[in-house]
């Protein structure tokens, strides 16, 4: 170990007495060259001063200021405070801001911050203020259409209205009188074209029940409208931007309405060939359910034939065979008809599956007391 | 003037310090000497006595009154249930060096269906539906072990996804049709589960028909199923038929013979859903077998037909027997599917809820007797309610929470 640490030092040293004679090399050379430098610079200034006995100072150029410029002060110009500093807060914001704009954050009279900052270290961890803020100016903003811009347009408009026809109070009357809903748009703008390609668009909204139809003619109305009805809602909605005019996409709409009106009444020779796959709903009579359930009430109905005592047999069944149709008529077959339809087309939840149960228990005379 | 003042307020002030102190000594609790004429309710020594166990260890004299309790469960039913339980239950019940069930709601339900049954009408059908970890198969358990202690015959599947799904199986071609496809190992294991739960119930049933297995082997009628199960597990090849003949006698003895048959299946959708292509059970053409396609399948889905007599099926319908993109719900219809539900129906769904606020302190008091929780914080009342609030009072929550902590 201390061998090591000798010999480590003695490296250091040695490489000390290297640097030290490197620098001594270094400072020679400089001297020589600035010796060099001096004859000839003397050199020249014996022609440009020779008349003179004196020692001749030698100048060093740029070292001393020769002449004095004065410069004019740069013109700056003096920001003037932000114009919401001066509002008063009587004033008229209509006035302010009276279109839709940008924002500017020196015309808005308050405070307001908008922006993400990463951590603490980004502009101190605090939301970037309205001033020169970027993300404000981004977003729409709504300071055109305050409550008192919209008064003052009611104000303009008002004296193109006219009064509001009378029995027409409510939403419901409006929609009993005016079934059809239809909307078409226009659009006005500054600009070398008077066409706009949306104001074509027509489209029409009325609710399926307003409509007479039948349960075929509904279900066919339905099919074949496809995702244009609306089922939470009852509405359906036709919406046409295929012909050049607004006109005729309004008259094709209708058009449309009439056309799977009458459509919807029809009844095609192939639709007698519906399959169960094809039933727009459960029905408990055509489906395996209610073929089970018929074989299944007559063998308990031949078991309680042969045995004796009236111990848990199903009280309810006629005694001798009938017709499946009768025993489908009894109010507990009727009642689990009920509960299986609903479970399929209402969906399973608590109250349909314990309607269920609830229907069993009493179609094949189940009881627990718990 | 001032110091007349004074005088008087001073007085006052005494005044009121004696009153004081007359109060204080006047309120102060002194020992009373004749502590039976107090009327003062005694205060506790200790915290009031937790109760979460009840002594009735017969599953068949449960009532409403023992709902949240545990019962202990002797060694040799245990031995019948045991291949039903859940291994991580099991690991617990080991743990705890005691097996204790709780009795719950919807195996009272279940039980009071049973009692007042009427056994001459083909089999009802009940279908045990509930949450992921709400006690499904505990319920059914509870059943089994309340039948098996009257008596019944039990067909128990514990898990019935084991049957359809699998990557390392042996598949082979049916012995009895060829379309249809046995699982020699499983069905030896079924067939070995079946004799473990019915010891001693066995004796004496025979064959009534005449079973040809190969050219020179044959099951003459009167074999006894005892003989019937060795075959198939002694002949690994036709243990899934054995599997077949020992269910076809017992729907047809049922009646003739006056048995009581107890047929339990849990996750029961996996008989009648399809699997995905990766998961479901494959032939050596690498053909995705139909669960209908499988021998055992087919012959436990004839159990739960209702033409025979004389039987029970209880089922329970879980979401993992179903296929990943078929686990949103947990109602039986949905996870049945249209073709289980046909199969089934009509079938009296019981709903099996999460813990009761009763029956989940119950069973964190066990848990707590069991030195399963330590630590300090859950024996309060406060981490009571804590543990009930993150695991929302369901059970398997329930214990997965206390075990992590």
């Amino acid at each position: 170990m201390a061998s090591v640490s000798v010999r480590k030092t003695f490296v250091v040293l040695n490489s000390r007495a290297r640097d030290i004679k490197f620098i001594q090399q270094r400072a020679l050379h400089m001297s020589l060259s600035l010796k060099g430098q001096d004859i000839k610079s003397i050199e020249n200034d014996k022609e440009t001063s020779s008349d003179t006995d004196e020692f001749r100072v030698y100048q060093i150029e740029g070292l001393k200021r020769t002449s004095s410029v004065r410069r004019a002060e740069r013109w700056s110009k003096r920001v003037p405070p932000p114009r919401y500093r001066s509002m008063s807060t009587e004033q008229d914001w209509t006035d302010v801001w009276p279109t839709a704009s940008t924002f500017k954050w020196s015309a808005v009279p308050f405070p307001v911050r908008q922006g993400y900052v990463e951590n603490s270290s980004e502009n101190e961890g605090v939301i970037p203020s309205k001033y020169a803020n970027l993300e404000l100016m981004k977003g729409p903003n709504f300071l055109h259409l305050t409550p008192a811009h919209v008064q003052k347009h009611c104000k303009a408009i008002k004296h193109f209205c006219t009064k509001w026809p009378e029995g027409l109070e409510t939403d419901e009357q409006c929609q009993k009188h005016f079934p059809v809903e239809s909307v078409t748009s226009d659009y006005i703008y500054a600009g070398p074209s008077l066409t706009d390609d949306r104001a074509r668009v027509a489209s029409i909204k009325f609710k399926l029940s307003d409509l007479k139809l039948d349960y075929h003619a509904r279900d066919k109305f339905v099919r074949l409208v496809g995702d244009r009805y609306n089922p939470e809602t009852d509405d359906v909605f036709f919406e046409s931007n295929r012909c050049p005019l607004k006109s005729q996409n309004l008259e094709y709409v209708k058009f449309l309405l009439t056309a799977v009106y009458f459509e919807s009444w029809k009844n095609e020779s192939w639709e007698q060939g519906k399959q169960l796959s094809d039933m727009e709903t459960y029905v408990w009579n055509h489906n395996k359910s209610h073929k089970t359930c018929m074989s299944l009430l007559a063998s308990i109905q031949a078991k309680d034939k042969t045995t004796e005592g009236e111990l848990g047999k199903l009280n309810y069944l006629p005694e001798n065979e009938v017709d499946t149709s009768v025993i489908c008529g009894l109010p507990e077959v009727q009642q689990y008809k009920v509960a299986v339809e609903t479970l399929f087309n209402v969906g399973e939840n608590m109250e349909t599956l314990n309607a269920y149960k609830m229907a069993v228990e009493k179609l094949l005379n189940f009881k627990s007391d718990v | 003037m001032a110091a007349s003042i004074r005088q008087k307020l001073s007085s006052v002030a005494s005044r009121t310090n004696s009153l004081l102190r007359k109060s204080v000594t006047s309120i102060e609790h002194t020992p009373c000497v004749c502590s039976c004429y107090s009327t003062a309710a005694k205060r506790l020594e200790q915290e009031p006595r937790t109760a979460f166990r009840t002594n009735e260890t017969d599953p068949r004299k449960h009532t409403i009154d023992h709902v949240g309790l545990y019962y202990s469960v002797p060694d040799e039913e245990m031995a019948v249930l045991k291949t039903g339980v859940h291994p991580w239950h099991l690991r617990m019940m080991k743990s705890f060096n005691e097996s204790c069930m709780m009795v719950r709601k919807p195996a009272l339900e279940l039980k009071g269906y049973l009692d007042k049954l009427n056994l001459k009408h083909p089999v009802p059908r009940f279908l045990l539906y509930g949450r992921r970890g709400s006690g499904k198969t505990m319920t059914m358990q509870h059943t089994i072990q309340c039948c098996h202690k009257n008596g019944w015959i039990i067909v128990h599947v514990p898990w019935a996804g084991q049957w359809v799904r699998g990557w390392y199986k042996e598949v082979a071609v049916s012995t009895y049709k060829p379309d249809r496809y046995d699982l020699p190992a499983d069905s030896a294991e079924w067939l070995n589960h079946f004799r473990a739960q019915n010891q001693g119930k066995l004796t004496g049933l025979k064959t009534t028909s005449e079973y040809i297995w190969t050219k020179r082997e044959k099951a003459e009628a009167g074999t006894s199923f005892d003989e019937i199960i060795n075959f198939g597990l002694s002949r690994l090849k036709f243990s899934s038929d054995c599997v077949g003949v020992l269910l076809k006698e017992l729907r047809e003895q049922a009646e003739l013979k006056g048995l009581k048959v107890l047929v339990a299946v849990d996750s029961v959708n996996a008989f009648y859903v399809q699997w995905n292509q990766l998961n479901a059970l494959k032939n050596i053409e690498k053909k995705k077998l139909q669960p209908g396609e499988i021998s055992l399948v087919h012959n436990f889905k004839k159990m739960l037909n209702p033409d025979w007599t004389h039987g029970v099926a209880i089922c329970a319908v879980s979401e993992e027997a179903n296929d990943e993109d078929r686990r949103e719900n947990f109602t039986p219809v949905y996870l049945l599917g249209q073709e289980g539900f046909e199969a089934l129906d009509p079938f009296v769904p019981i709903f099996v809820p999460e813990y009761t606020e009763k029956e989940a302190l119950s069973n964190i008091n066990y848990f707590i007797d069991r030195n399963w929780i330590q630590n300090a914080h859950g024996k309060t009342d406060e981490g009571k309610k804590e543990l009930m609030f993150v695991s929302n009072r369901n059970p398997f929550n329930l214990a997965k929470i206390c075990a992590q902590s």
